[in-house]
C-alpha cells in the first residue's frame, strides 16, 4: 500500500529584503527573490519501509520533510499521506516552561495528534521512559536540558503514528537512554512502519533504511539501494566542502601526502597501509614531531598518532616521514587526515593542516559493522 | 472527518485555552482575582472622574460604566490576542500540522471564559440589588454575538498579521478611537441626531447598548444599531473564514 505519495512536487520560498508592510505593499509592488527548495519531487513510499534521506546542507531535507509533515503546503504538485504523522524532528513543540511536566505531556501530546484519552492510557509508559522522577510534578523550568529532552521525546516515541519522521534526534541522551530510543525505533519498524530518516551518519543510514534519497539541490539526484547510493554519495563530496584550514607557526612546510596502497590499488580492512608525509624545515627546530589523525567521513574521531607519545625521535632536518600500519583496522568508509607538525607542545603547532588528504577502504570482505575491525577468531565450549 | 478527528480537535482546542489561561494567572500573585480586579479599578476611577469632576448625568452611572466595560474588555483584549495568535505561536506552527484555525479562536475562546466569570459576578451584583429578570436570558445570544464578532476579526487580521506585521500595531491604535466611539462613558442618548445614523455602523454601538438594558432594566437598545452589528458579523465571519482558509497553507513559510 502506497502511505506517502509526492507528484511533482516543488516548492518555492520567496526572499524580501525586508518585512513588507501593509500601506506600502497595497500601493507599490513589491521586488521579491525566488528560491526553488524542491524541484519536480516525485516519490512513492510503500508501507513499512524505513527511507534514508541524505544530501548536503541546504538540499532540501527539511523543506520535504515539512511538506511530508503537513506543516508546509508545495507550490506547484501534490502530496497525499495515508495515516498519521509524527515527527521526532521537533521535540517539545508547545512546551510552556510554566506548566508541570505532566500538564506538558498533555499539551505536547494533544499538540502531536493525540487525543486526551490516549494521552490518558499512555501516561504512566510516557512517565516511565523519560525517566525524570518526581519532577513530572514540577514546571519544567526547573528541567535540566536532558530532562527537557528525554520528555520531548518520551512524548514523541509513544504516539503510535503511522508515518515517522526522525533525524539526528536519535543521537540525544546519554547511551543507555540511546539504546532505548534505538530499540523503540526497532519496535517500529517490526510493526511495519514507515520511517523517513534523515541523517549526516551514513551508518545508521546504512544499517536501518531500505531505501535511500539524495536530494541534491532540491531535485532528487539518486534513490536506490542503501551501499549504492551512500557511496556514490561519498564519493561525489569533494574534499573543498570539509573546512580546510592550516594554521601554524611556520617553521615546517608540508609539500606532499603519500598514501599506499596508491590509487587504483583499493585499501582493504586488515591491509598494510603507509602514510608518507613529505616536508620541509623553514628554520632551525630543536625538536620534530609529527602527528596525524584519522578522522571517518560522518565525523568521528577513529585515531590519532604522534611521534612524541610513540617516543620516536625524529632527526630534525627536511625529508620524509612514514606510517606504516602493520594492519589497517578500519571498515569500509571514507576517511580524511588531519596532519600536525610540532615541536614541545601540540598545543603550538609548526604546522597543522586539516583534511590534508582521504582515502577509502573498500568493501572487501566486511562481515562486520561498526568502525573498527578487529583481527578474531571464535572459539566455543560446551 | 472522522468522529476521532472532531475529538482531536475539540481537545487540542481545550489545550490551547487552558495553556493561555493557566500561562497568564499561574506564577501571578492574585491568580484568577486579576479577572476582576482589573474593570472593578477602571469603573471607580472612571466613576469618580465622570461623576465629580466632568459631570455625566446617568443614573446609576458606576453600574452604567461597568455594564460597559465588561464586554468592550472582552472585545479588545481577545481580538489583541487573536490577532497576534499566529505569531505567538509561531513554533507551533512550523513545528506541527494542525487546522490553523485552532489558534485565534481559542485566543478569544480563553478571553471569553475570562468574560463570563467577570459577567457571572456581575449578574450576582445586579441580581441582589436590583432582582432577578427576564432580560438576562437575553445575554447569552449577546455573548454569543460578541464572540463571534471577536472571532471574524481575529480571523481576518491574524491572518494578515503573518505578512504585514503592522496590522497588530494598527490595530492596537484603531482601538483606542473605536473606544471613545462607542457609547461606553457616555450613554448613546448623548449623540447628536444628526450624527446617529454614521454612529450606528459601528458594530459594538448595538452590543453595548443592549449590554446596558440589560443591567441597567432600562430598555435603551437600539435595534438598528443591534441589526447592523448582527449582518456585519456575519459578513465578517464569513469573509474571516475565507480569508484565513487562503492564506493558512503557506504560514510555516512567513513565521
Amino acid at each position: 500500500m502506497d502511505v506517502v505519495t509526492l507528484h511533482n512536487v516543488s516548492k518555492k520560498y520567496s526572499l524580501s529584503q525586508e518585512r513588507p508592510v501593509l500601506l506600502k505593499n497595497l500601493f507599490i509592488p513589491q521586488k521579491k527573490e525566488e528560491v526553488w527548495a524542491l524541484k519536480n519531487v516525485n516519490l512513492t513510499i510503500k508501507k513499512g519501509e524505513t527511507i534514508g534521506i541524505i544530501g548536503e546542507n541546504g538540499s532540501g531535507k527539511s523543506t520535504l520533510l515539512k511538506i511530508i509533515a503537513g506543516v508546509t503546503a508545495p507550490t506547484k504538485g501534490s502530496v497525499k499521506v495515508n495515516g498519521r504523522i509524527a515527527s521526532l524532528i521537533e521535540l517539545g513543540a508547545g512546551f510552556h516552561q510554566d506548566l508541570t511536566g505532566r500538564e506538558n505531556i498533555y499539551l505536547n501530546g494533544t499538540l502531536l495528534g493525540l487525543t486526551k484519552k490516549e494521552i490518558d492510557k499512555k501516561y504512566k509508559d510516557i512517565v516511565d521512559f523519560a525517566d525524570i522522577g518526581n519532577f513530572i510534578d514540577q514546571p519544567i523550568r526547573t528541567y535540566s536540558s536532558g530532562m527537557n529532552v528525554r520528555l520531548g521525546f518520551s512524548v514523541a516515541i509513544h504516539l503510535d503514528p503511522d508515518v515517522l519522521l526522525v533525524d539526528e534526534v536519535l543521537a540525544v541522551g546519554d547511551t543507555q537512554f540511546q539504546q532505548k530510543s534505538l530499540r523503540k525505533i526497532s519496535e517500529f519498524k517490526k510493526n511495519k512502519k514507515t520511517i523517513f530518516l534523515v541523517s549526516h551518519n551514513m551508518i545508521y543510514i546504512q544499517d536501518l533504511c531500505d531505501n535511500v534519497i539524495w536530494l541534491d539541490k532540491g531535485r532528487i539526484e539518486n534513490k536506490g539501494e542503501p551501499h549504492k547510493i551512500v557511496t556514490s554519495y561519498i564519493k561525489s563530496s569533494k574534499l573543498n566542502t570539509i573546512n580546510k584550514s592550516t594554521y601554524g607557526t611556520g617553521e615546517v612546510a608540508i609539500h606532499k601526502i603519500e598514501i599506499s596502497p596508491t590509487k587504483g590499488k583499493s585499501i582493504l580492512s586488515g591491509q598494510e597501509v603507509a602514510i608518507k608525509i613529505y616536508y620541509s624545515l623553514m628554520t632551525k627546530v630543536k625538536l620534530l614531531n609529527f602527528g596525524i589523525g584519522i578522522w571517518s567521513y560522518d565525523g568521528i574521531y577513529c585515531v590519532g598518532v604522534n611521534t612524541k607519545f610513540d617516543e620516536e625521535k625524529l632527526n630534525p632536518k627536511s625529508g620524509s616521514v612514514n606510517l606504516l600500519i602493520d594492519s589497517l583496522p578500519l571498515l569500509s568508509n571514507r576517511y580524511y587526515l588531519n596532519i600536525i607538525a610540532f615541536g614541545e607542545n601540540e598545543a603550538f603547532p609548526y604546522v597543522f593542516i586539516q583534511a590534508v588528504t582521504s582515502f577509502e577502504v573498500a568493501k572487501g570482505n566486511q562481515n562486520s559493522r561498526g568502525l573498527v575491525w578487529l583481527k578474531r577468531h571464535w572459539v566455543q565450549n560446551i | 472527518m472522522k468522529l476521532r478527528d472532531v475529538i482531536y480537535i475539540k481537545d487540542l482546542t481545550f489545550a490551547l485555552v487552558s495553556k493561555e489561561l493557566k500561562s497568564k494567572y499561574k506564577s501571578t500573585t492574585l491568580g484568577f482575582l486579576w479577572i476582576v480586579v482589573n474593570p472593578l479599578l477602571q469603573m471607580i476611577v472612571l466613576t469618580i472622574v465622570f461623576s465629580f469632576i466632568i459631570k455625566i448625568q446617568v443614573d446609576n452611572y458606576s453600574l452604567f460604566v461597568f455594564s460597559g466595560l465588561l464586554p468592550w474588555m472582552f472585545f479588545s483584549l481577545s481580538i489583541q490576542g487573536g490577532t497576534s495568535s499566529l505569531i505567538t505561536n509561531r513554533d507551533l506552527i512550523k513545528k506541527v500540522p494542525f487546522p490553523r484555525e485552532i489558534l485565534p479562536i481559542s485566543s478569544v475562546l480563553a478571553h471569553l471564559f475570562i468574560f463570563i466569570l467577570s459577567l457571572v459576578l456581575l449578574v450576582f451584583f445586579v441580581v441582589i440589588t436590583l432582582g432577578l429578570s427576564f432580560s438576562l436570558l437575553f445575554l447569552i445570544p449577546l455573548i454569543l454575538l460578541v464572540a463571534l464578532f471577536a472571532v471574524s476579526l481575529s480571523l481576518l487580521l491574524s491572518s494578515l498579521d503573518v505578512y504585514y506585521r503592522d496590522v497588530s500595531f494598527m490595530l492596537q491604535a484603531l482601538l483606542i478611537p473605536w473606544f471613545y466611539l462607542t457609547p461606553i462613558l457616555y450613554p448613546i442618548s448623548y449623540v447628536p441626531k444628526q450624527f446617529l445614523g454614521i454612529y450606528q455602523l459601528n458594530p459594538m454601538v448595538g452590543i453595548m447598548t443592549a449590554f446596558q438594558s440589560i443591567f441597567l432594566k432600562e430598555n435603551i437598545v437600539v435595534w438598528s444599531a443591534l441589526g447592523v452589528s448582527v449582518l456585519e458579523t456575519a459578513i465578517l465571519l464569513v469573509a474571516g473564514f475565507f480569508v484565513f482558509k487562503k492564506r493558512s497553507k503557506y504560514f510555516a513559510d512567513w513565521l
